[in-house]
């Protein structure tokens, strides 16, 4: 099978994540400091795989839902209003890692609702999910400015949840998110078929029996819980859910139910070879991930499209 | 009978001769004698000379070594005394009780403040890692160089594992950074406490200073130094006492312009040097637009400007670029009474450490030249170290630079 290869990307990176870092190289089985080392990366790297997979999922999902090549998971507004959730709780005063986390989820989840509340009201064809999401992106993207304006330096010690980082993850966090991020990507995983029928145009889809409009929320709902899960985890990481989906059509192509699995293990390799990168970059520091997923994203995104043009 | 005088003459003669040649010979033989007993006793004397040197050499080596004795008796005796503190505890600005089971000796600090305070409390040479805008003390960077204490980065935004790879015993941090939380809370699991010291008031300084010392070991030195903290500030205000509040802007970070608003300990160190916070309706810090100086129409401009990044002429012209004009409306800019403040005294203004008592002196004398005899046009416009000297009495206790003693290896 073409990019069957590609699976094995996760597990090397996640070996080499776990096994390099500013520390050294460690031996697994080390007591003491070095199992404290070990143990915060294999949380990292089991965080950064898991935020890839729920990000790439849902930009699957709604690459193929709104009929768009550039849609990516953060095109409903989510981001926004997760970074808006995480600012509110600093500004209240709610600074615990957990209280943020889940401040970023109820963000992004908030931000989803009003989307998909003001698009059904308009009709909810694609045209109006993609625009809705935007406008409310950059009606977000005002109130996180003002707030951070207003925050002044408590905003640099933000940072982290707002361009995405796994340094701070912790046990606890993962708990709730994991699952939620999981069930994400597996339903959309379940609406598979009803995608590639979709694939063909409404009424195709319609007369075979799919109804497109509880998909679109379907698909909606999942993927915004995905990636709103992922921001609660890492911030908002971007450009995985839009190039992964991409990778794995240009890496094996074919229909949705074969690029799909490649796409999530693709989006989980990129964000563990990222956050492994970050640990490197600068010294005695770390870069925020998304500035690593583009970096390392765009060159192979454009080597596979030249490579097809051939 | 003539002959026989004569031979008696010649006899006698011949006696005194044999007489004086006798008595010669034996006054030689005798000299000859002394001289050997002379050199005899002398090469004792030099013997017995160098006895007594090798015997005070050996007095006064065993008096080094006695010394030499007394002084390690001595720092064990002062490392007893700070590890009798131990198990010590505080109360950390989170509410969480920090209990400390040893001296700690691998000790990370995450700001410049925190930096500043373990080190003034005497407990530098304990320190492992600080993050990278720490500068105080100025031998801090050379620690670095030499590989004593790592640069673990930015505070703000830590990577856990360069902290752990100093093998930190405890960690400092601050209570106004998210991230310092999430350490916090990854740490405790491993069992290494992460303390977060408040950082907005001067009283959440001199409660850090006593924290810090408290932990460390070094609560007698933490004791003196919030004390003087606190006579540094009490001399700012008795200067100033019964003088009219100036309004005054200060201003931390001039381009685009940041100040200091309600709830900092800026604004406290403004109200205690006499001045009034023009800016005291804004709360925390806050980004204004520099029409606000029209309005607020402060008479003293204070802004910290690094350590020579933010120059004097540019910062000025840049003011005249954006307000016109108008600019002269404002009494800071038309009487000339706007202070660019750099080097140490930038980080006095701009770390809630332990120079706060100084900053707040260095802010009385900008602001109120006249408690101090002075005339406010003796004031440079680029104020440092090296440019205005504080014209304070020398019975002040001072902030010095603490003595760096290297940790005493155990064996």
């Amino acid at each position: 099978m073409r990019g069957g290869l590609l699976h094995l990307l996760l597990p090397l990176f996640f070996a080499l994540s776990v096994l390099l870092g500013p520390y050294g190289i460690v031996n697994p089985f080390a007591h003491g400091l070095g199992s404290f080392v070990i143990e915060l990366r294999i949380l990292r790297a089991l965080s950064a795989a898991l935020v890839g997979v729920a990000l790439s999922a849902s930009g699957s999902g709604l690459q193929v839902l709104l009929k768009n090549p550039l849609a990516d998971p953060y095109i409903l507004g989510v981001s926004s209003g997760a970074a808006l959730g995480v600012l509110a709780a600093v500004a209240a005063g709610l600074i615990w890692p957990l209280e943020i986390s889940i401040a970023a989820l109820a963000g992004g989840l908030a931000a989803l609702f009003v989307v998909m509340a003001v698009s059904s009201a308009l009709g909810l064809t694609s045209v109006s999910m993609i625009l809705v999401g935007v406008a409310a992106s950059y009606a977000l993207s005002s109130i996180d400015m003002v707030l951070m304006m207003d925050l002044g330096p408590a905003v640099q010690g933000s940072l982290a949840w707002l361009f995405g980082t796994v340094a701070y993850v912790l046990w606890s966090e993962l708990a709730y998110a994991a699952p939620l991020m999981i069930a994400g990507a597996l339903w959309i995983f379940l609406r598979a078929g009803h995608l590639e029928s979709l694939m063909l145009g409404d009424d195709v889809a319609e007369s075979m029996g799919v109804r497109t409009r509880r998909l679109r929320a379907e698909i909606a709902v999942a993927s915004a819980l995905s990636t709103s899960a992922a921001v609660a985890v890492a911030g908002p990481v971007g450009f995985v859910g839009l190039v992964a989906p991409w990778l794995a059509r240009l890496g094996s192509g074919g229909a949705f139910r074969r690029t799909y699995p490649l796409s999530l293990s693709l989006g989980a390799s990129l964000t563990v070879a990222a956050d492994l990168a970050s640990r490197f970059v600068q010294p005695g520091g770390m870069a925020p991930l998304t500035s690593i997923t583009a970096l390392m994203g765009a060159p192979v995104l454009v080597y596979l499209l030249a490579r097809l043009r051939r | 009978m003539r002959r026989t005088a004569a031979s008696s003459i010649a006899i006698s003669i011949l006696i005194v001769a044999v007489v004086v040649a006798a008595s010669a010979a034996y006054t030689g033989y005798q000299m000859s004698l002394y001289s050997a007993q002379v050199s005899a006793l002398s090469s004792e004397v030099r013997s017995l000379n160098v006895t007594i040197a090798s015997q005070q050499q050996a007095i006064e080596s065993q008096l080094g070594g006695l010394s030499s004795q007394q002084s390690a008796l001595q720092s064990q005796l002062s490392e007893l005394r700070s590890s009798m503190e131990f198990p010590a505890s505080a109360v950390d600005a989170t509410g969480q009780q920090i209990v400390v089971y040893s001296m700690p000796t691998r000790i990370v600090s995450l700001m410049p403040s925190d930096t500043a305070i373990i080190f003034a409390v005497g407990a530098g040479s304990q320190v492992v890692g600080v993050d990278q805008y720490s500068n105080w003390p100025p031998y801090l960077s050379s620690l670095e160089a030499n590989g004593t204490i790592k640069d673990i980065g930015s505070g703000w935004y830590p990577d856990p594992e360069v902290i752990l790879s100093t093998r930190p015993d405890i960690v400092f941090g601050v209570s106004s950074v998210p991230s310092n939380y999430a350490l916090k809370q990854q740490f405790a699991s491993y069992g290494i406490p992460v303390v977060l010291l408040p950082d907005n008031t001067i009283e959440d300084v001199i409660q850090s200073i006593y924290t810090v010392g408290k932990l460390t070991g070094h609560e007698a030195t933490a004791q003196v130094l919030a004390e003087n903290v606190t006579t540094e500030l009490r001399f700012a205000e008795d200067n100033v006492v019964g003088l009219n509040s100036t309004p005054t802007a200060l201003i931390v970070w001039p381009s685009p312009i940041w100040v200091a608003g309600n709830g900092t300990w800026e604004d406290q160190m403004i109200t205690a040097a006499g001045g009034s916070n023009v800016f005291s309706n804004v709360s925390g810090w806050e980004p204004v637009d520099p029409e606000a100086l029209l309005v607020e129409k402060p008479q003293v401009i204070i802004y910290t400007a690094g350590h020579g990044e933010f120059n004097y002429t540019e910062f000025m012209s840049t003011l005249y670029q954006e307000l016109g004009p108008a600019a002269n409306s404002v009494p800071a800019i038309a009487n000339g009474r706007v202070y660019a403040v750099t080097g140490t005294y930038n980080d006095w203004l701009t770390e809630p450490g332990p120079f706060v008592g100084d900053g707040t002196i260095l802010l009385s004398v900008l602001i109120h030249p006249e408690a101090y005899g002075m005339n406010y046009t003796a004031i440079p416009h680029v104020v440092s170290p090296e440019t205005f000297s504080l014209p304070v009495p020398s019975s002040l206790p001072v902030i010095s630079t603490p003595e760096y003693v290297p940790a005493v290896s155990s064996p």
